[in-house]
């Protein structure tokens, strides 16, 4: 998969046929693997290409406003893709997914005893601030009771690097999206189903891409069945 | 085979920037040693600066200074049609203000060695200013050239916070090595980050092993 991904890259600077574009996607972390997915399947499936860059939600909206030159935009909240249409920046917005937090630990958990458990240990969690799967975290400790001041909370800047802190056992609890468990290997997962409110995944197309061929078969894909069926595939919920 | 991008972009990145900087560094260097300006000590203080400023100060104010809503990044968006930030330009642009005291400061030790009564020998004997520099300053200065070169050059391939905050992750355009073995250790791809972390490691060793060999014989010293 990602030597396919490398491949295009160099493929890109070659001379190609006059109908074969470009789709530069920015990706939510943790929707990358389905993102390098759905990007395998529309490259199969048309004469564009696709390059898949990756980061916090927050990261990927800041570098959009400041002239990026991505062309779809795949968040992790709605709010984001929300700003971009209201500031004229995004030519269209969607829901594509709706994302699923888990509780990831070594050890089996108690969902009734959380509170006990997590005393004096790490528990790790994206940035709320940046990344809504950190906010979702945030809502599921407290409507589990948790108090931050009974454990050491962990803030990195995405879901990705909460990967890393579990899998390098620098931490024993991680808040992470359903997606990236075959990521993990050997984990104890306690869902935390209705716990937190709808982690709704918009995807906006860029303004400055309406031109791009690509980014529109892209955007007509991302709504197909094949796409649904992907999505549904790696773990999230499918907007209605 | 998926890092020949990373890796491509990196020594692209690396040779252009060595290549510019040591062209602005050179006459730099020189004014610094042979002035007698009271501009000096603050021209050596801002030339100094990327070596202890954080990368996110350098790649915050580089980012609004490109931005295309700033009259620099609006005025090269409007001649070349490109935005600098998020682009290789950018990312050129970026490593020159970073590597800038690498090129400099090794370049300027070289020229403060080259003895003063030999150039002005060589004035007595009739050179010009220009030919004393061409012909006895600069050879006698050019181990500290080849130090300026590499080290500028291994600096930029080193680059990280700045490349990340005005270039983003942008497969084949922007990610750099150094961002490829972020984003590998972040998706779990540990064999990636190992053969990019080992490659590194050595390439910065035998850089800097090439360095010492090369001024434990000519006594220049680094910096």
């Amino acid at each position: 998969m990602k030597i396919l991904a490398s491949l295009l890259v160099v493929l890109a600077a070659l001379p190609r046929p006059a109908l074969a574009e470009e789709v530069l996607l920015a990706v939510a972390s943790n929707f990358l693997t389905a993102a390098e997915n759905l990007a395998e399947v529309f490259e199969a499936t048309s004469d564009h290409s696709v390059v898949v860059a990756h980061g916090s939600t927050g990261a990927l909206y800041a570098q959009i406003v400041s002239g990026a030159p991505y062309d779809v935009f795949l968040s992790a909240d709605a709010e984001r893709p929300r700003l971009l249409a209201a500031s004229g920046l995004a030519a269209d917005v969607r829901t594509y997914a709706l994302g699923r937090l888990v509780l990831v630990s070594k050890a089996a958990l108690d969902p009734g005893a959380v509170a006990e458990a997590f005393a004096g240990r790490r528990v790790a969690l994206a940035d709320p601030l940046v990344a809504p799967y950190g906010a979702a975290a945030i809502s599921a400790m407290e409507s589990l009771r948790l108090d931050t001041a009974t454990f050491q909370p962990l803030l990195v800047t995405n879901v990705g690097q909460v990967a890393t802190l579990f899998v390098t056992g620098n931490t024993d609890f991680a808040f992470l999206a359903e997606a990236q468990l075959p990521l993990l290997g050997a984990a104890e997962v306690t869902a935390l189903d209705g716990r937190y409110p709808a982690i709704r995944q918009d995807a906006a197309l860029l303004a400055r891409s309406q031109a791009n061929p690509a980014a529109a078969a892209f955007w007509a894909f991302l709504s197909s069945e094949a796409a649904a069926e992907i999505i549904a595939a790696k773990g999230y919920d499918l907007a209605e | 085979m998926t890092v020949w991008p990373a890796i491509w972009l990196t020594l692209k990145l690396a040779f252009v920037t060595t290549a510019i900087l040591l062209a602005v560094a050179l006459p730099l260097a020189w004014w610094l040693t042979t002035t007698r300006s009271k501009l000096r000590p603050v021209v050596e203080a801002i030339t100094t600066l990327p070596l202890v400023l954080p990368p996110t100060v350098l790649g915050f104010y580089l980012l609004i200074l490109m931005s295309p809503t700033a009259p620099f990044g609006a005025l090269w968006l409007r001649v070349t049609g490109d935005t600098l930030t998020f682009s290789f330009t950018g990312l050129v642009i970026a490593s020159l203000v970073y590597s800038l005291p690498f090129a400099v400061q090794p370049l300027q030790t070289a020229f403060a060695s080259v003895p003063q009564p030999t150039m002005d020998a060589a004035r007595t004997l009739g050179a010009t200013p220009r030919d004393a520099f061409l012909t006895v300053a600069l050879p006698l200065a050019r181990r500290g050239f080849l130090t300026a070169g590499v080290l500028t050059f291994a600096h930029t391939v080193g680059e990280f916070g700045v490349v990340l905050m005005v270039g983003g992750n942008i497969p084949g355009r922007t990610r750099v090595i150094s961002i490829e073995i972020f984003t590998a250790v972040e998706t779990l791809d540990y064999a990636t980050a190992h053969v990019l972390s080992l490659g590194l490691l050595a390439f910065s060793f035998c850089v800097l092993l090439l360095v010492y060999v090369f001024n434990r014989r000519g006594g220049v010293r680094v910096a």
